[in-house]
Order: C-alpha cells, then sequence, then structure tokens
C-alpha cells in the first residue's frame, strides 16, 4: 500500500463549477490545483463532465511530475444548507484521475453536513423556478 | 511565463519529502509522507489514515485514525494520535427507519492523566422508549468510565478502535432493549497530562 508517494485528491463539485487540488498526505501542502475556468472559455461548461476530465488529466500530469503514484479522493459537494450531492463533474473527475494512470485509493464524501445552520436560501415556499 | 514557471520548480526543489511515522501504540508504521521547505513547518500537521491500512485488514477501512506531528527528526516526523471517527457512510449504513439511534458524549479521564472524549452510538432493532434510551445512554456513560479508570490512553484507544468497548456496551446494554450494533463512532483527545507534555 505505502508503496510510492500518496497524495489526496480533493474535488469539489458543484453546479458551477469543479475544482480539483491534490495535495499530500496531510493536505497542508498544495501539489497541483485546477479549476473549470481553467480548462473552458465558457462559464457555463465549467462544470460540465467532459471539463471535469480535462482539468484531471491536467492535475495528474502535474501530480506525476512530482512524484505522486496514487491519490485518496476526498468528493465535496457545496454541502452546509445547499446540495449535498456533488455536482456533474464529480464522477468524471475521478474516472479520469484513474485512466491518467494515478492509483485510487479510498474514496470518501467529504460534503460538510451542518448538525443544524441558517436557514437555506429560497424562502418559505422554496425555489419556484 | 516562461520565467515564471522557473522560479516554481526551484520553489519546488527547494522542499523536502518527510516521512510520517505512526505513533508507538500502532507500531511506528510508515503512514504517508509530506513536503516542506522547512521542519518546523510540520509540526502540527494532521494526517489520516485507516485502521484497515495500517493492519492489512480490509474489515476496518470503516476506522479513521487522526495523528498529529509532534516531532520531527531527520527526515522523519513521529506523530502522536490525537482521536478516531468512524467514515460518515459507515455511521449512515447503521442508521435505520423505525429504530433508535443513541448517542451519547462521555469525557472522561485516563489513569495516566489524558482527558478523551468517546462518543459511543447505539443502534437498537426497533424504537426504544424515551426512559429505555435514557437507561442505556446511562450505561453507555458507566462502561466508558470504569474502564477508563483503569487503563492508559494507549490501552484505552486500543480497546476502542478494536471494538472491545463497544463489545461491553452491547453486552450490559442489550438487557434494557434488544441491540443491533455499537460503535464508538468518534474520539478526540480533549488534554494531556500537564507534567508529561513538557517531555
Amino acid at each position: 500500500m505505502t508503496e510510492g508517494k500518496w497524495g489526496i485528491a480533493h474535488i469539489f463539485a458543484s453546479f458551477n463549477n469543479t475544482l480539483i487540488t491534490i495535495t499530500d498526505m496531510t493536505g497542508a501542502e498544495t501539489l497541483a490545483k485546477v479549476s473549470g475556468g481553467m480548462v473552458v472559455k465558457a462559464a457555463r461548461d465549467e462544470s460540465s463532465p467532459y471539463t471535469a476530465m480535462q482539468m484531471a488529466m491536467q492535475v495528474a500530469e502535474q501530480a506525476k511530475s512530482k512524484g505522486i503514484v496514487g491519490v485518496h479522493v476526498k468528493v465535496r459537494a457545496p454541502g452546509g444548507n445547499r446540495q449535498r450531492s456533488p455536482g456533474p463533474g464529480a464522477q468524471a473527475a475521478i474516472r479520469a484521475l484513474a485512466r491518467a494512470g494515478l492509483r485510487i485509493g479510498r474514496i470518501e464524501d467529504a460534503t460538510p453536513i451542518p448538525h443544524d445552520g441558517t436557514k437555506p436560501s429560497g424562502g418559505k415556499r422554496g425555489r419556484r423556478v | 511565463m516562461a520565467r515564471r514557471t522557473q522560479r516554481k520548480a526551484d520553489r519546488a526543489k527547494a522542499k523536502q519529502w518527510y516521512k510520517i511515522i505512526g505513533p508507538e501504540m500502532f507500531g511506528r508504521s510508515p503512514v504517508g509522507e509530506t513536503v516542506a521547505n522547512d521542519p518546523a513547518k510540520l509540526m502540527g500537521r494532521v494526517i489520516e489514515t485507516t485502521l484497515g491500512d495500517l493492519t492489512n485488514n480490509f474489515s476496518k477501512q470503516n476506522t479513521k485514525l487522526r495523528f498529529k506531528v509532534d516531532r520531527v527528526a531527520g527526515d522523519s516526523a513521529y506523530t502522536k494520535f490525537i482521536g478516531h471517527e468512524m467514515t460518515t457512510d459507515y455511521i449512515r449504513s447503521l442508521v435505520k427507519r423505525r429504530t433508535s439511534r443513541i448517542d451519547s458524549i462521555v469525557d472522561v479521564t485516563t489513569n495516566d492523566g489524558y482527558t478523551v472524549r468517546v462518543k459511543p452510538s447505539c443502534f437498537t432493532v426497533k424504537r426504544a422508549r424515551a426512559n429505555q434510551v435514557k437507561t442505556i445512554r446511562e450505561i453507555a456513560r458507566q462502561v466508558v468510565q470504569e474502564k477508563a479508570g483503569d487503563l492508559d490512553l494507549n490501552g484505552l484507544i486500543q480497546e476502542i478502535v478494536l471494538g472491545k468497548l463497544s463489545l461491553e456496551i452491547y453486552r450490559d446494554a442489550k438487557e434494557i432493549y434488544p441491540l443491533r450494533r455499537v460503535e464508538v463512532r468518534k474520539t478526540q483527545i480533549l488534554s494531556e497530562p500537564v507534567a508529561q507534555s513538557a517531555s
């Protein structure tokens, strides 16, 4: 298990963007990071699975050049009083990381869950579209 | 642009990789690696591993252990145990409808002076009445306090992490109401003995 250097891939996937940050095992030092806007021009594409794939490729390349052989994955949705389920980029990002040649260790959900907090936006009757 | 990348490469080269060694109670095995340009920056970093990784036992993947760097020597950083936690997906798999989940939070002092917060959870087969819930919580508290009184930190952590403590709570509390499962959900070390922290 411990052969080679391992890192942690923090994947934050909301409906508007995806962020991938690869850090060392303690999470204190960032080794590579990328966001949706660094890959595509249009704001509406920042969260798309295809973007996430390209992002994961880029970030995996950088991480591998620093000697990382595998990553544990921490997936995170916006959480708090917003969605608890990760956006469309999360799945694609994990798969692309694996395809890019990084080994995948544990996959864990790191969404912040409030023990009770502020009222979600949208008012009493919810968001009416 | 080219100059910027050049400088970045230099900064990365100035950093050194350090091995993180687990605490003595988990056999001083290497748990991971971290990078820093200054060994002083390693102090206080927290690393999380699972018990499954440490013991090569896949059934223990649900227990996360947290270690904090407290001493750096050469290229290895030594850690101490600061707490454990069950993974959220495992706890969620235990929670079911029409059953009671009995959480309790107990602060105890071990016989070598550490204050530890232990959070056991009991899961019943069917929904329990309020006074049964109260009694089970009281039993859990008693068992944890008794255990902590006889043991030092090392022993207590071993009992908790290997599930002996939850087994004992289970044995005592199942007479009040049938239990499905007892887990120690989380522990935190709140304070250390004052005299020893200097050493």
